[in-house]
């Protein structure tokens, strides 16, 4: 992929963007009230704190919902999920699921977190774990 | 129950439209001025009493500010004028408040659409259709979903809710055959010659499975506007008046466009909600729904709020559909986006839904005009922001 994330960044999203550097997977939290806020904000909407600090979760997740779609216009297309975080409900990533097909992809399939081999622009993508 | 204190003393007076089409040969402002003209002279008001100007700023390109429109149309008198938020029913709740509140008597309330080059690989071909530079990410989420390809959230939304209900395609077949086959009616609607049957749409490429291109709105160049005034000037005036019953936006929680929760409607439930309580109105005493469609699946969403069927517009669907007829009645009495909506008459973003409501309440509508009708629900947008009104002849 030529082109290098992210396109903007802002006070709030920084973190986010230099974690993804290292492949670590930052989100913003809020530090009294603990709920986690993404896409990130400066404030949390349950408490009002500004005490926003970043915090990393698990990286287990369950399949919401996905697209199938291509990421260029032209290219190939892939399964785009909507990863719900087991550590809050509806606490959403959007991100690659890897390896998944129009006919394997799964809604409520366990979901680890991995890493894109891009090594300039690394991004989130899910697996998906196999069926028990 | 509350009855709101502006309740039918505002009244819709004019209605105007460019023309609608694929290539118009005019540009944004040109289309805006065209169908801003047009709605005053459909008014009766003289031009200098002209004293409000409302619009709204598009969701993927900009339209023309009001002092565009003020100039084009040599207005001079406006000491009232707004630029809202989308959808673009929101230009005309906006208008409703300020004449309401005497902030302004006679206002025009007005959308342009057209069909930029950052709208399809035909439109870049076009030299004139080049969009004015800037970006458009009022929520500031792009760039989290820009290596993604900018996967669209409502189109996800519906593969969860046919996870969640055993929704199937063909209940938005219903949806689109409905509205492309009123649009046969509609002179005016970009696909007033092209008739479209079930095993058609069941046969379309899913451009985005399981949505194709049916499944979306049509990019066109068009225009549309409405006058505004008090209903005790509209008494005065030519038309049969249409007055607003109630009108409001709706925005709850979590809205974004690409990482809303999805399922929770609760966007749609603070909108519906609002309507029923400051009209003392149900569903069940409207005449016609004008339900918006920039994509099948939004109307089906609103289907859902607005019948109050969470979860259920499968079935309710199936038991509107007439297949012979290919169109929907819901509850057994109820026609949906008699015009044909985004999808079949154009996209104008649901402008086009408020303007039917009017003709079919004062007894325009041609070959599709209802037996009388006289109340309307238009509903607009979709669960990150949204606008409604109901409408009654007047």
């Amino acid at each position: 992929m030529s082109q290098t994330w992210p396109t903007r960044v802002d006070h709030d999203t920084q973190t986010y963007w230099a974690g993804l550097t290292h492949r670590v997977l930052r989100l913003a939290r809020c530090g009294d009230c603990a709920h986690w806020i993404h896409p990130p904000r400066a404030c949390c909407p349950v408490c009002w704190s500004d005490n926003i600090g970043h915090d990393q979760p698990s990286g287990a997740a369950t399949l919401f919902t996905y697209l199938i779609q291509p990421i260029v216009p032209g290219g190939p297309p892939v399964v785009v999920g909507w990863a719900e975080l087991v550590e809050q409900e509806r606490l959403l990533v959007v991100a690659a699921i890897e390896d998944a097909t129009p006919e394997t992809v799964r809604i409520g399939a366990n979901l680890t977190l991995e890493w894109s081999d891009d090594e300039n622009a690394p991004l989130p993508v899910f697996r998906q774990e196999p069926q028990s | 129950m509350s009855i709101d204190a502006i309740r039918n003393k505002v009244a819709i007076v004019g209605i105007g439209s460019s023309i609608m089409s694929r290539d118009s040969g005019r540009s944004v402002g040109g289309l805006a001025a065209d169908a801003v003209r047009a709605s005053i002279r459909d008014s009766g008001v003289p031009r200098e009493a002209i004293d409000g100007l409302s619009s709204i700023y598009s969701t993927d390109q900009p339209t023309v500010w009001p002092g565009y429109v003020a100039e084009t149309l040599g207005l001079s008198n406006i000491v009232w004028s707004n630029c809202a938020t989308p959808p673009s029913a929101n230009t005309v709740t906006e208008g409703v408040l300020a004449v309401a509140a005497g902030a302004c008597d006679y206002a025009v309330c007005y959308h342009s659409k057209f069909r930029w080059d950052t709208v399809s690989a035909a439109a870049r071909k076009d030299p004139l259709r080049k969009a004015p530079r800037g970006a458009f990410d009022p929520g500031l989420t792009m760039p989290l979903v820009e290596p993604l390809g900018v996967p669209n959230g409502m189109f996800a939304a519906f593969r969860r809710h046919m996870h969640e209900y055993g929704t199937r395609r063909d209940h938005l077949g219903m949806i689109v055959v409905n509205n492309r086959n009123w649009a046969l009616l509609n002179e005016n609607a970009v696909c007033r010659d092209t008739p479209l049957t079930m095993a058609d749409y069941m046969a379309a490429t899913q451009i985005a499975p399981p949505l194709s291109a049916l499944d979306m709105d049509m990019p066109i160049d068009a225009a549309m506007a409405v006058v505004i005034t008090s209903a005790e000037r509209a008494a005065d005036l030519p038309n049969r008046p249409v007055l607003v019953e109630a009108s409001a936006n709706g925005i709850a929680g979590k809205t974004d466009f690409f990482f809303q929760a999805f399922d929770t409607y609760q966007s749609y439930k603070v909108l519906m909600d609002r309507l029923w309580k400051k009209s003392g109105l149900t569903i069940d005493d409207m005449d016609l729904v004008n339900i918006y469609d920039g994509f099948s699946s939004l109307a089906l969403e609103w289907i859902e709020a607005a019948f109050d069927v969470r979860g259920e517009a499968g079935g309710f669907l199936e038991d509107a559909w007439d297949a012979e007829a290919g169109k929907l009645l819901f509850n057994g009495r109820i026609p949906m986006s008699t015009h044909g909506g985004n999808l079949g008459e154009g996209r104008v973003q649901g402008f086009g839904h408020v303007l039917e409501a009017v003709r079919q309440l004062r007894g325009t509508a041609g070959a599709r005009q209802l037996q009388a009708p006289q109340l309307a629900l238009v509903t607009n947008g979709n669960n990150p922001v949204n606008a409604g009104m109901i409408l009654r002849a007047g």
